[in-house]
């Protein structure tokens, strides 16, 4: 195997993703190879200067403030649902308010139309002079 | 049966009915495994804290869109992975400016001093690599995956996953080589 397919390879070994087959070809190489097995040393340390690094704990109210947070935001998010759901009643009953009020001015207009003028608005109309009876009441 | 006999999925399924509880106990069980996931992605812990917080957030605003093709942790370090790449790539100029060791660290105990060393070195390796190689990086060493379970995360390619852990790894070595010269290694 060349130097220069190993190295491509030596990622792979240190991350424990080559066949056994090819870890043995690589092994191989890196025996007789001093300057891939120097490549292949200075991974290992790497890999092992990584590993040795600690991560900081967690605080341990992480896990209380996260759902206070998340409890919060389901809150707002059935509050506003609910605004929504009263906001969409006010619009209904707005509507309604309207649709009642258009069906009572057509019963009162048809009302009107079907009495012929007789009632009791026609008849203050009719107490109203015509022009012919005001000229005849001035000769 | 207790929330924490149950598996990931049959909890995800209540949690997405608004079960609370079911979302409380995967915190529980994914929160430390996101942290320094998420730690080791910024290099500082309130900001990994913080986007944690942010990832569970979000996490449970996008529940509904879980189609769960992947299982949730996967999904989760999906969210963990594009806070930390955004957050770092805002906070860059700063981070170049840190220096390695914190002030009066070098009167503490050799032992301590040397495990600091190494913590330090680490972090700044890491933040010297470019968001992709570093999150492949990262999955790799810690997490332990492999790197078609990478590939899956990250949403790239096996062959791309590779090529980016073999320029992590050449990258990580020229970060750190003044650090071996030095001994430090």
């Amino acid at each position: 195997m060349k130097c220069h397919k190993v190295k491509r390879l030596l990622s792979r070994m240190v991350a424990g993703e080559v066949s056994a087959e090819l870890q043995r070809a690589i092994t191989d190489h890196i025996n007789l190879c001093a300057n891939c097995r120097t490549d292949y040393e200075e991974l290992k340390q790497e890999q092992e200067l990584l590993l040795s690094a600690d991560v900081p704990g967690l605080s341990p109210y992480f896990v209380t403030r996260t759902i206070a947070r998340v409890q919060e935001l389901a809150r707002k998010k059935r509050e506003a649902g609910s605004w929504l759901r009263l906001h969409w009643l006010w619009r209904f009953a707005a509507g309604l308010v309207v649709a009642i009020g258009l069906a009572v001015g057509i019963v009162i207009g048809t009302g009107l139309g079907s009495n012929g003028g007789t009632s009791a608005d026609l008849a203050v109309l009719n107490t109203i002079p015509s022009i012919e009876e005001l000229f005849a009441g001035g000769e | 049966m207790t929330d924490d006999l149950r598996t990931d999925s049959e909890l995800v399924s209540s949690a997405r009915q608004g079960d609370l509880r079911a979302f409380e106990e995967l915190v529980r069980r994914h929160s430390a495994g996101l942290f320094a996931f998420i730690y080791r992605m910024v290099g500082n812990r309130d900001d990994a804290e913080e986007l944690a917080q942010e990832a569970w957030v979000r996490a449970w605003q996008g529940l509904k869109g879980f189609k769960g093709k992947s299982g949730f942790k996967t999904w989760l370090f999906r969210i963990g992975i594009n806070l930390a790449i955004n957050f770092r790539s805002r906070r860059k100029v700063h981070e170049e400016l840190s220096e390695i060791m914190p002030a009066g660290a070098e009167n503490e105990p050799g032992t301590i001093y040397q495990q600091r060393v190494r913590e330090e070195l680490v972090k700044k390796a890491l933040q010297g690599l470019p968001p992709a190689q570093r999150t492949a990086l990262v999955l790799s060493v810690y997490e332990g995956l492999s790197y078609q379970e990478i590939a899956r995360v990250m949403g790239k390619s096996v062959r791309a996953v590779d090529s980016l852990l073999v320029r992590a790894r050449w990258g990580l070595r020229q970060i750190l080589e003044p650090a071996r010269k030095k001994g430090l290694i």
